[in-house]
C-alpha cells in the first residue's frame, strides 16, 4: 500500500516568513514589480461561521 | 541579506520571485530578487530615501499601520447555542479503514432521546434570548455528526428531527438541519432524508475501486453502489432547501488518483461540491495500513484538481479561498456544542474520545438523573481562546489567517509531542496550496472583477 516514492523536499520546508533570508544571486531576472489588492471578506460575513472540514455547511456555502 | 518585517507581513520565495504579502491590508506585491533585496535594505536600515519611487510607494504600504480596514477577519464573538450538533450513536454500517472512532461493528450505545431532547430545549431557549433582541438570530442549526453514521438507530434519528420541528416552529425560529452521512440505506430513506434535511456531507472517497478499499461494510462488502444510489437521489432531489456535497477522504493510496476522482464526481454528478481531506493518522489507520499522504503529493494533486476544473467548488479545509480571512479554523472555540452518545459535551466532534488527546475538549455533561446540562466554566474559557491569535507557532507563518492555525486538537497534540513544524503534514499543505493561489492572483491577468489591480513600474 505504502508509495515508494521519496517525499519531496518537507524536510527542508521553511515556516518563518517574517525573518527572511535573501541570497546573493547573480543574473536573477529582474522584473517590474506588480501589485494586487486583494478584497477581504471575513467568512462569517458569507453567512458562513468558520467550522472545520467534518461540517456539512461548510462545502455548499463556502466558495474558493 | 536579512530581512524582519513587521507582524502580519510575510515574504515568500517562489519560482516566480518573492511574494510580499500583507493578509490583513489585502495587499500582495511580487518582487524580483533585486527588487526584493532593495527593499530588505531599505527596511532593515529604516531608510527609503535611496529607494526608486515604486519601492518607496510599498516601503510606505509596509510601515502603514495596520488599521487600514475595519474586522479584517472573522468575529470572535458568535453565539456557540446557534448550532448544536449531536452523535447519535455509537454504532456504524460500515468500517472504514480510516474511522477516526475505530468503528467497524453494530455493537456500542445510543443517544437517549431524553438527552437529545434536553439538548435541543437547551439550545433553544438561549437563542430564542436572543431572537427577543435581533430578527436576524432566529436560526437553530442542528447537525448530526460525529463518529458513528446517524442513522443507524433510523427511530431515534426521525424522532429527534420531529422534535427540533416542532420545538424550532413553536418558538418562532428557523430550523436548518445538516449531517454527514455514509449514505449507505436504502433509497427510500434516502429519499426521506432530502426531505427532511438540508444538506447532508456524503461521505464517498470516488469511483469504486478506493470507495470500496477504504469504506468496506461491516461485513467487508462493497458499499459503492448503495451510496452511489444514495447520491443519485439527492441530486435529483436538489432544491433551495436541500444540497448535499462530497466529502472524500484521500489516502496514501489514492491521492494519485485525486484529479481523476475529482472528475468522476463533476461528471456523475455535476453541480455538486466537493470537499477532500487528507486522512488523519488515528482510529483504524493505526492498523489498516492506511496512511496520511505525503503533504506535497496531496497540494499537487488538489492543485492539479483546481487546475482541471476551475468552476468546480472543490475545498479544502486549510485554505478557503484569498479573501477569506479567519482567526478560527472550527467551532471548536466558540465553543460548539456537541453532544456524544453518553451525553458528554464536546467542542470537538472530529475525534474519538478513544483519542487521549480529545479529552481536554469535553467541557460539559449530561445529567440523566436530574434531566440536565451541567458545563465546565473554566474549560470553556479555554476553549475560547483556541484561535489563531494565541497559536505561538503560528506567529511567522503567512498562511496564519488562512487555516486559522488548523485543527487545534491536532495543533495542541503536535505541539505537546515537540513535533517540528517542517514535520506538519497539515501545514505543508495548507502553505502549498495558499502560495498556488497568490502566485496565480498576482500572475493571471484580469477577470476576477472583485480584485483592484495595479502594476507598478520599478
Amino acid at each position: 500500500m505504502k508509495d515508494s516514492t521519496p517525499p519531496l523536499n518537507a524536510s527542508t520546508y521553511q515556516f518563518n516568513d517574517r525573518t527572511v533570508e535573501i541570497e546573493t544571486l547573480e543574473n536573477a531576472p529582474d522584473f517590474p514589480c506588480r501589485k494586487v489588492s486583494i478584497a477581504i471578506k471575513s467568512s462569517d460575513a458569507s453567512g458562513c461561521s468558520p467550522r472545520c472540514e467534518c461540517n456539512p455547511q461548510c462545502i455548499c456555502v463556502t466558495k474558493r | 541579506m536579512h530581512v524582519d518585517l513587521p507582524e502580519d507581513h510575510f515574504l515568500i520565495p517562489s519560482s516566480m520571485g518573492y511574494l510580499l504579502y500583507a493578509p490583513l491590508k489585502g495587499l500582495l506585491f511580487l518582487l524580483s530578487h533585486q527588487t526584493a533585496r532593495a527593499l530588505a535594505l531599505a527596511l532593515t536600515s529604516r531608510r527609503s530615501s535611496e529607494l526608486t519611487p515604486a519601492l518607496k510607494e510599498i516601503f510606505d504600504e509596509i510601515s502603514k499601520p495596520q488599521q487600514t480596514r475595519t474586522s479584517p477577519v472573522s468575529p470572535l464573538d458568535i453565539s456557540p447555542w446557534s448550532h448544536l450538533t449531536l452523535d447519535l450513536s455509537s454504532r456504524c454500517t460500515l468500517a472504514c479503514v480510516y474511522c477516526y472512532a475505530g468503528q467497524g461493528g453494530r455493537d456500542g450505545a445510543d443517544m437517549s432521546i431524553d438527552c437529545a431532547q434536553h439538548a435541543i430545549d437547551l439550545c433553544i431557549s438561549k437563542i430564542s434570548v436572543y431572537h427577543s433582541r435581533d430578527e436576524q438570530s432566529g436560526q437553530f442549526n442542528l447537525i448530526f455528526h460525529g463518529g458513528s453514521e446517524p442513522t443507524t438507530n433510523w427511530d431515534l434519528f426521525v424522532r429527534v428531527i420531529a422534535y427540533a420541528r416542532e420545538e424550532a416552529e413553536k418558538h418562532g425560529l428557523r430550523l436548518f438541519i445538516s449531517m454527514s452521512s455514509n449514505g449507505f440505506y436504502s433509497s427510500r430513506r434516502a429519499s426521506w432524508i432530502a426531505k427532511h434535511v438540508n444538506n447532508v456531507s456524503l461521505s464517498l472517497d470516488g469511483f469504486q475501486i478506493v470507495q470500496d478499499a477504504h469504506r468496506p461494510t461491516a461485513k467487508g462488502g462493497s458499499s459503492f453502489r448503495r451510496v452511489v444510489q444514495s447520491a443519485e437521489v439527492f441530486h435529483d432531489s436538489r432544491s433551495p432547501a436541500f444540497s448535499f456535497g462530497f466529502r472524500p477522504t484521500v489516502t496514501d493510496f489514492s491521492v494519485d488518483m485525486l484529479p481523476n476522482i475529482v472528475a468522476f464526481f463533476v461528471d456523475r454528478f455535476p453541480g455538486v461540491g466537493i470537499a477532500a481531506e487528507p486522512v488523519e493518522e488515528v482510529g483504524n489507520c493505526k492498523n489498516s495500513g492506511y496512511v496520511t499522504p505525503d503533504p506535497l503529493k496531496f497540494a499537487a494533486r488538489f492543485i492539479e484538481a483546481c487546475t482541471r476544473f476551475p468552476d468546480v467548488n472543490l475545498i479544502y479545509s486549510g485554505f478557503n479561498g484569498l479573501g477569506n480571512l479567519r482567526q478560527r479554523f472550527c467551532s471548536a472555540s466558540e465553543p460548539q456544542m456537541a453532544v456524544l452518545p453518553s451525553g458528554a459535551v464536546t467542542a470537538c466532534y472530529g475525534y474519538s474520545l478513544r483519542d487521549a488527546r480529545l479529552t481536554g475538549f469535553v467541557y460539559g455533561q449530561y445529567d440523566h438523573v436530574r434531566g440536565r446540562f451541567i458545563f465546565d466554566e473554566d474549560k470553556m474559557k479555554w476553549l475560547r481562546d483556541l484561535h489563531v491569535r494565541s497559536a505561538g507557532t503560528c506567529k511567522d507563518c503567512f498562511t496564519r489567517y488562512h487555516c486559522a492555525g488548523d485543527c487545534p486538537a491536532l495543533r495542541i497534540a503536535e505541539e505537546q509531542n515537540g513535533v517540528l513544524m517542517s514535520n506538519r503534514k497539515r501545514c505543508i499543505i495548507n502553505r502549498e496550496i495558499a502560495k498556488w493561489f497568490l502566485i496565480k492572483e498576482i500572475t493571471y491577468e484580469g477577470q476576477h472583477t472583485s480584485l483592484e489591480r495595479e502594476h507598478v513600474s520599478v
